[in-house]
């Protein structure tokens, strides 16, 4: 039975499912934040347990943690921090496409800077690396293109 | 397994996903990233925020950097959203070549429609004088420059401008900073710290009149110290300035009915003046007191301190926290503490920094106390 969104939205939980099947519940008020999630409520109602496939039981865990300190307001810059800190550059990855796709604004936009941060001076191949991209220039190309740009490549390690 | 089939995904994010976190990266960082692979090329020209840092002591660097910028701002293709010119030119020379165009890199942002625009031009013996194509930006919302001169400008239209920040900057006179917040109709936070005046000519009454900034509500005029039109500020809710001797009377300015948190710095102060100014603000919580102005001076302060005949009404209704800084144990300073303590009906915190050899504590917290819940703290 369809249930009253006013009365009930404060305590209610809902179940999401991973695409490992695994089960998780967040407060409504969370699930709100992740725009993807809500369209789905909007969709399937909010008894039904509903389904993230591109999302999985590693990652959930750790954006459920991040919204259930926002509809508190108790993020901080200092939980910012400590939420990244023993996190690995792929592992920040995997965080940040789960953002997207579930269009939670907040963190998307936290994990973009803290990507950016750990991107800063890297060097050209682990960034390629990074975003799985290939390299199409030929040699000759490429460093047409570094002549050029020559002030964007002071102080940018290489690696060998 | 896992990770190639995100990294099939992380490069099947569209333009718009990959620039935004393009858009946390200086604009040197960002530009590196064209060399990643043929659509990358495409990509960072299209990142809306762009901001050049740069410390300059040698020619190459200076050419490189030039260069640089110059290729940046031709090739960009969005509007400009946000702009930082941040530069230290490390002798005369450099920066007497680089200033044009620096200048260039100005007027071509603006007209690209910038909305938030930080310059911040250093160089130990020259002064960047301010683009005035700047002051009639339509775009503008926010304007934060650095010790540069404005001058040699008429007319000001600032009409989307709501934060402007000026730090060390040099003008003509009062008049041409006036003439500045008059091209400004929609401000809401000013910053003018340490501004520098070529001439003290005080303000005549209609021009201290004529300036009226409705929707101001953060004012900071540390460190700057002229005759600037108080009334100006009405609307503010918090403020920060320099009493001096300027505002002798006091008595011909506005009230602050939206005034809750009210920093003065006081040069050779006039106790009483202090007194005067909180009559002016009905509705203060928090009022903090410096003793020498924010330029580091102290003097001392005036002994001619008459127990007001009034109290006002904040000290009745509202003034919940006082903090004096610098406190100089001079017998007006004790006086004045001695009333504000005896009229503050719901003061919770007085707090009092001085030196460490200042005997005061006993005699202060002997004072009668209007409010019950009123905490004094002395800080040495």
């Amino acid at each position: 039975m369809a249930q009253e969104a006013s009365s009930s939205t404060s305590s209610k939980t809902i179940s999401l499912k991973t695409g490992d099947g695994e089960i998780f519940e967040i407060e409504a008020s969370a699930a709100k934040q992740m725009k993807t999630v809500q369209r789905l409520i909007d969709d399937l109602g909010d008894d039904i347990t509903i389904p993230l496939h591109n999302v999985f039981s590693k990652e959930l865990p750790k954006i459920i943690e991040y919204y259930k300190k926002d509809i508190t307001g108790e993020i901080t810059k200092d939980f910012e921090a400590e939420f990244v800190k023993d996190l690995n550059d792929d592992e920040v990855k995997v965080l940040f496409l789960a953002a997207n796709y579930l269009d939670a604004n907040k963190l998307f936009e936290f994990l973009s800077q803290n990507i950016a941060d750990r991107l800063e001076s890297k060097s050209v191949e682990y960034v390629r690396k990074y975003f799985g991209v290939e390299n199409d220039f030929t040699p000759e190309e490429e460093s047409k293109l570094r002549e050029e740009r020559a002030w964007s490549f002071r102080g940018i390690k290489e690696d060998e | 397994m896992l990770s190639t089939g995100h990294d099939d995904v992380i490069s099947s994010l569209p333009d718009a996903v990959l620039c935004h976190i393009l858009s946390f990266l200086e604009t040197k960082e960002v530009v590196a990233t064209s060399v990643l692979s043929k659509r990358w090329t495409r990509l960072w020209d299209s990142v809306p925020l762009l901001n050049f840092f740069a410390e300059l002591s040698d020619r190459e660097a200076y050419f490189r950097f030039n260069e640089f910028v110059y290729s940046v701002l031709l090739a960009h293709k969005t509007s400009i959203k946000r702009c930082t010119f941040d530069i230290l030119y490390d002798n005369y020379h450099l920066a007497h070549l680089g200033f044009p165009n620096v200048i260039k890199w100005i007027n071509a942002v603006v007209q690209c429609g910038v909305e938030r625009l930080y310059i911040y031009i250093e160089s130990y013996d020259n002064i960047f004088k301010l683009p005035i194509s700047i002051l009639s930006c339509k775009t503008l919302v926010v304007l934060d420059i650095s010790t540069l001169t404005a001058k040699g400008f008429s007319s000001v239209r600032l009409p989307s401008l709501k934060i402007l920040r000026l730090n060390e900057t040099n003008f003509l006179n009062v008049q041409d900073l006036v003439l500045l917040l008059a091209g400004c109709p929609i401000l809401e936070e000013l910053l003018a710290l340490h501004l520098e005046f070529d001439s003290d000519d005080s303000l005549t009454y209609q021009e201290l009149e004529s300036l009226s900034l409705n929707k101001l509500r953060i004012a900071n005029l540390a460190g700057t110290i002229c005759h600037f039109p108080l009334k100006a500020l009405h609307n503010v809710e918090l403020l920060d300035i320099e009493i001096n001797k300027v505002y002798r009377s006091f008595d011909d300015i506005s009230t602050f009915h939206n005034l809750t948190n009210l920093r003065l710095y006081s040069n050779n102060c006039n106790m009483n003046l202090l007194v005067k100014v909180l009559k002016h603000c009905p509705n203060l919580q928090n009022v903090e007191l410096k003793q020498g102005s924010a330029i580091g001076m102290v003097e001392d302060v005036m002994e001619n301190w008459v127990d007001p005949t009034f109290v006002p009404q904040c000290l009745s209704l509202q003034l919940k926290t006082c903090i004096m800084r610098h406190f100089l144990g001079q017998e007006s300073e004790i006086q004045f503490t001695r009333y504000i303590l005896k009229n503050a009906r719901v003061l919770q915190t007085m707090k009092i920094h001085c030196g460490e050899d200042l005997e005061i504590e006993k005699e202060l917290s002997l004072c009668p106390r209007a409010s019950s819940t009123c905490e004094l703290i002395i800080i040495q």
